[in-house]
C-alpha cells in the first residue's frame, strides 16, 4: 500500500492539475468572503435591523470561507476519471492487478488533498471575511467561528474529495462528471432549498452548514433574501450522514469499477 | 516448457464474441508472433491474460497462475498494450516514475530503462510531445522495469516508419538473445516474418494455425501462409 500511495501523489503532483483546483477554490472563497460582510450589511434593513450586531450573521460571512468545496468534488473526480480517461489505468493496473489496493489508495490521497485543498482556501477566505468585517467595527464575532469552520473544512475536503472519486469511478468522462456535479451543487441543491427549505439539511451543502454550527432565522420581505439555518443538523449528525454519503457512494464506485475492462 | 497458456478463453461483449475458445501454449525463449488482422481479437485475448478484461469462460494463465495473482506482475512479465497507458501532459521520466513506485521498484531503474530505449535525451519532455515512434519505446520502457523474463507487446510496431521498424527488431531480437521469452502481437506479416520464432494465427476470433515460423510458413512467404489459411477456415 505504501508503493501505491508513493505512486498516486506522485501523479497528483505532477499533473499540476492540482495547482490549479486549489487556486480555483482559494480564487472562490476569497470572492465569497471578503463582499458577504458588505452584502449583508447593505440588506440590513430588509433583514431584522440588527445586521453584523448578530453573531449568527457573522459567522455566516465567515462561512463563505468554505465555498470552494465545489473545487474537491471536482478534484476528487479527476484523480479518477483522468485514469480512464488518459489511459494511465493500464500501466497502473499492469504493476498492481489488485484493484482493490489501487482503489483504496486513490480514496486515502484524493481524501488528503482534499482536506489540505479546503484548509488552504478556507484558511484565506476567512482571512478575507475578517478583512471584510474590519470595516465594521461593531462586528461581534463568536469565540467558536474559527474552530467549526475549520472541522468543517477538514471533514468536507476528506468526504467531497472521496464522493468525487466514486462519482469518478462511475461516470467515464471526467467533463460530464465534474459538469454534473458542478451543476447539482450550485443550481440544484439552491433550487431544492428555495422550494423545499426543509430538504436542504440532507443536502451535501446544508451538511457543510450544519458542521459550522450557524444558527439563523431571518426572514426578508423578498424570499430569496431570506437567511435560515436554524432547522438544520448539528455539527454531529451532519458529519455523520456526510460520511455515510461517502460510504455509500465510494462503495458503490468501487464495485463498478472492479467489475469494469480496461479498455 | 510453456509458459503462456490460453484455455478455451473466450470473451464476448454483448452480442460481439471478440475471442472464442483460444487455446494454445507459448513456449519458454521463444518469440512468438500473434498475428491476425486487426479486429481479430489479438488485443482482447492480451487484455485477458494481463488481467485488464474479464474472460466470459476459459483462461489465461502465466506459468499456471493467472496475472493478478502473480505477487510481482511487474518483475515477472513486462507488458506493451497498444492504447498506451501514460498522462500525456507529463514527462517521460515522470511517467516512468509514477509507474516505478507503484510496482516498488526504484527511480534509478527508470532512468535505466530510457537508455535502453535511447530516450535519455527526451526524458524531460512531455509525453504529448514525443512522435509515434518515441511513444512506443517508452512503452517498452515501461514493460522493461521490474526486468521482466516474460515480454508481452501488443502491436508494439503500429504506426513506426521503417527506421523505426529496423530498430524495434534489433532490439527485440537482443531481448530474445538475453533470454526473454516474447509474445507479440502484430498485423504486419511481412515483418513478423523476420522476427518471430513461432506463430498464432487468428481470425475472426478464432485460432487458425499454431507452429514454428517454417512449419507454417512452408516455402512461401507469411503474407500466403496466412491468406491461404484464413480461406481455409
Amino acid at each position: 500500500m505504501k508503493n501505491l500511495l508513493k505512486s498516486e501523489f506522485r501523479k497528483l503532483i505532477y499533473a499540476k492539475s492540482f495547482l490549479g483546483y486549489l487556486s480555483g477554490a482559494i480564487f472562490i472563497s476569497l470572492i465569497s468572503s471578503i463582499p458577504a460582510a458588505f452584502s449583508i450589511n447593505a440588506i440590513k434593513s430588509q433583514l431584522n435591523g440588527t445586521g453584523l450586531m448578530d453573531p449568527a450573521l457573522v459567522a455566516e460571512v465567515y462561512g463563505k470561507a468554505i465555498t470552494g468545496y465545489l473545487f474537491a468534488m471536482i478534484l476528487g473526480i479527476a484523480i479518477m476519471g483522468n485514469e480512464y480517461q488518459n489511459g494511465q489505468a493500464i500501466s497502473t493496473f499492469l504493476a498492481v492487478p489488485r484493484r482493490l489496493n489501487v482503489l483504496y489508495a486513490k480514496l486515502v490521497i484524493a481524501a488528503g488533498a482534499g482536506i489540505f485543498l479546503m484548509v488552504t482556501s478556507t484558511l484565506l477566505g476567512f482571512f478575507g471575511a475578517y478583512l471584510g468585517l474590519s470595516h465594521y467595527p461593531h462586528a461581534r464575532t463568536s469565540p467558536t467561528v474559527f474552530i467549526n469552520l475549520m472541522i468543517a473544512a477538514v471533514v468536507s475536503g476528506a468526504v467531497i474529495a472521496i464522493m468525487g472519486v466514486a462519482i469518478g469511478a462511475l461516470v467515464r468522462n471526467v467533463k460530464i462528471a465534474q459538469t454534473g456535479a458542478v451543476l447539482w451543487l450550485v443550481v440544484v441543491e439552491r433550487l431544492i432549498v428555495l422550494f423545499w427549505a426543509t430538504g436542504g439539511k440532507f443536502l451535501p451543502s446544508g451538511l457543510i452548514l450544519g458542521m459550522m454550527d450557524i444558527n439563523i432565522n431571518l426572514k426578508s420581505t423578498k424570499k430569496f433574501l431570506d437567511i435560515s439555518s436554524s432547522n438544520y443538523f448539528g455539527p454531529g449528525i451532519s458529519i455523520t450522514l456526510l460520511l455515510i454519503y461517502a460510504a455509500i457512494l465510494a462503495t458503490v464506485g468501487t464495485r463498478v469499477s472492479l467489475r469494469r475492462d480496461i479498455e | 516448457m510453456s509458459i503462456i497458456e490460453f484455455k478455451g478463453l473466450t470473451k464476448a461483449y454483448k452480442d460481439i464474441v471478440a475471442v472464442k475458445d483460444l487455446t494454445a501454449n507459448i513456449e519458454a525463449g521463444r518469440i512468438t508472433g500473434f498475428l491476425g488482422p486487426n479486429g481479430a481479437g489479438k488485443s482482447t485475448a492480451l487484455k485477458c491474460l494481463l488481467s485488464l478484461a474479464a474472460p466470459t469462460s476459459g483462461s489465461a494463465l502465466i506459468r499456471g497462475t493467472k496475472y493478478s495473482e502473480l505477487t510481482n506482475p511487474m518483475r515477472e512479465v513486462g507488458a506493451v498494450i497498444e492504447s498506451g497507458g501514460f498522462n500525456q501532459s507529463v514527462s517521460g521520466i515522470k511517467n516512468l516514475k509514477i509507474i516505478a513506485a507503484a510496482a516498488g521498484i526504484s527511480d534509478s531503474r527508470a532512468l535505466e530503462v530510457l537508455d535502453l530505449v535511447d530516450l535519455t535525451d527526451a526524458r524531460n519532455k512531455k509525453v504529448k510531445e514525443y512522435s509515434l515512434g518515441m511513444k512506443q519505446r517508452l512503452s517498452l520502457a515501461s514493460a522493461l522495469l521490474g526486468k521482466p523474463e516474460i515480454l508481452v507487446l501488443d502491436e508494439p510496431a503500429n504506426g513506426l516508419d521503417p527506421i523505426g521498424i529496423a530498430w524495434l527488431r534489433e532490439f527485440l531480437k537482443k531481448l530474445a538473445r538475453d533470454g526473454h521469452s516474447i509474445l507479440i502481437s502484430s498485423h504486419q506479416l511481412a515483418e513478423m516474418q523476420n522476427t518471430v520464432d513461432d506463430v498464432l494465427i487468428v481470425h475472426k476470433g478464432r485460432l487458425i494455425a499454431q507452429g514454428t515460423m517454417q512449419k507454417i510458413v512452408g516455402t512461401g512467404t507469411l503474407e500466403e501462409a496466412f491468406i491461404r489459411l484464413v480461406e481455409a477456415s
